[in-house]
């Protein structure tokens, strides 16, 4: 499990925390069914508050890619891949919205961008 | 585990004016503000060394100021770093300290020594900054104190002991047991780890939340002068003006649905945005 914190971020910390995990639980690094740390063990090895982390596996419940037992701890789910086709979709226009400006910024046109995308990806 | 409520102090030229929060257990709450705020002054009346004309706190449900001798055993209070009998070596000092708590646990004070580096053979005057502020935190924690108050901790600590005592203060409620409230006017050092945040701002409480719910619901605005416009200002916290433009603090809800036609941008807040402008705000 890696979660890198970009402190001076705009993004909420607990927002870059749940998609770093959601993307590592979706491309398979967190293994379904695998146990995560617990949520003070994660805030103390970060110096992030327990809240925040907290609710960054919310967001991970929400999206049906964890589940907690109480008093066991949160596990990755066993099929996370399931319905989440939708939420791909959300975290990358969410991406692209933030970056959109920057492309505006610079004049870039549309077709401009599309040549970009063809090229680069 | 701490609730106050409603405390009230008035001096000549400063008061206390309702001063209401509470601090949960396993959980670090920040307590900011400008110096002359009324931080120290909280939290000695928490402690009952500056007796509150009005208010009672509350520790483990059973009234502090009441049980005062008892409550007192599970509290440890950190005026600054250590600095009592400054000529006396760190062992001497220990010697009578531990005489006045019940459960002091030599073997625990002698692992954070080990830990901090810190050499008992030395006079406290001889400890540094950081060493005396550990000091404090290692002799709080062998009398088992379930509540940490801190007052300034982190002032005159150099960035690596600062870093090495916000480690151990997040290890102190990792446990989910005991609680910190730490109060600074050095906002970054809550930035990242306080869970809840009080705000006070001459005496008054302007602000008790989430760190993240009091971050999410303020935002910083940026623009030109023209972006600056009447209806602008009107939804603005307080702002300052430079000499390309400006920058404010708005409530999150306030900019709603005012999309303005300018070339403003906005991002989150810090703590020490939130005190800068909403100390603006009142010097209005």
């Amino acid at each position: 499990m890696d979660i890198v914190i970009a402190e001076r971020s705009d993004t909420p910390i607990y927002e870059q925390i749940h998609v770093q995990l959601a993307a590592q639980i979706l491309n398979g690094r967190l293994e379904p069914s695998s146990m995560l740390p617990s949520i003070r063990t994660v805030a103390r090895e970060l110096g992030i508050s327990v809240i925040t982390i907290k609710k960054a596996w919310e967001l991970l419940e929400a999206d049906d890619l964890i589940y907690t037992r109480p008093g066991k701890g949160a596990f990755v789910s066993p099929h996370p891949r399931d319905g989440l086709t939708a939420k791909r979709h959300t975290f990358a226009v969410e991406r692209f919205r933030h970056d959109a400006r920057f492309y505006r910024d610079l004049a870039i046109t549309r077709d401009e961008l599309i040549d970009i995308v063809k090229q680069e990806y | 585990m701490l609730v106050v409520d409603g405390l009230v102090k008035a001096y000549p030229s400063f008061s206390l004016q309702d001063v209401s929060f509470e601090v949960p257990a396993g959980f670090i709450t920040g307590f900011i503000g400008a110096n002359g705020a009324g931080k120290t002054t909280t939290l000695k009346s928490i402690m009952n060394i500056v007796r509150p004309d009005a208010g009672s706190v509350t520790f483990e449900g059973r009234d502090l100021h009441e049980h005062q001798a008892q409550a007192k055993q599970r509290i440890g209070f950190l005026l600054g770093p250590v600095d009592f009998y400054p000529k006396f070596p760190v062992r001497t000092v220990m010697d009578v300290y531990r005489r006045f708590y019940e459960h002091w646990d030599d073997e625990a004070f002698a692992g954070y020594l080990d830990r901090f580096r810190i050499d008992d053979r030395k006079k406290i005057s001889e400890l540094s900054t950081g060493m005396r502020v550990k000091l404090g935190v290692a002799m709080a924690l062998s009398h088992d104190a379930q509540l940490l108050l801190l007052d300034e901790p982190t002032s005159g600590l150099d960035p690596v002991a600062r870093d090495e005592l916000l480690d151990l203060i997040q290890e102190v409620v990792e446990d989910g047991e005991r609680a910190v409230l730490f109060s600074t006017h050095i906002t970054s050092d809550l930035d990242k780890c306080a869970d809840y945040i009080v705000f006070i701002r001459d005496g008054e409480i302007i602000a008790r939340d989430t760190k993240d719910d009091l971050i999410a619901n303020h935002i910083v605005v940026k623009g030109s002068h023209a972006d600056l416009t009447d209806e602008l200002q009107r939804r603005l916290i307080s702002y300052k003006r430079h000499a390309y433009g400006f920058t404010g603090l708005a409530r999150t809800a306030d900019l709603a649905g005012h999309s303005g036609a300018g070339s403003w941008q906005t991002e989150a807040p810090d703590l020490e945005s939130l005190m800068l402008y909403y100390d603006l705000e009142e010097a209005r």
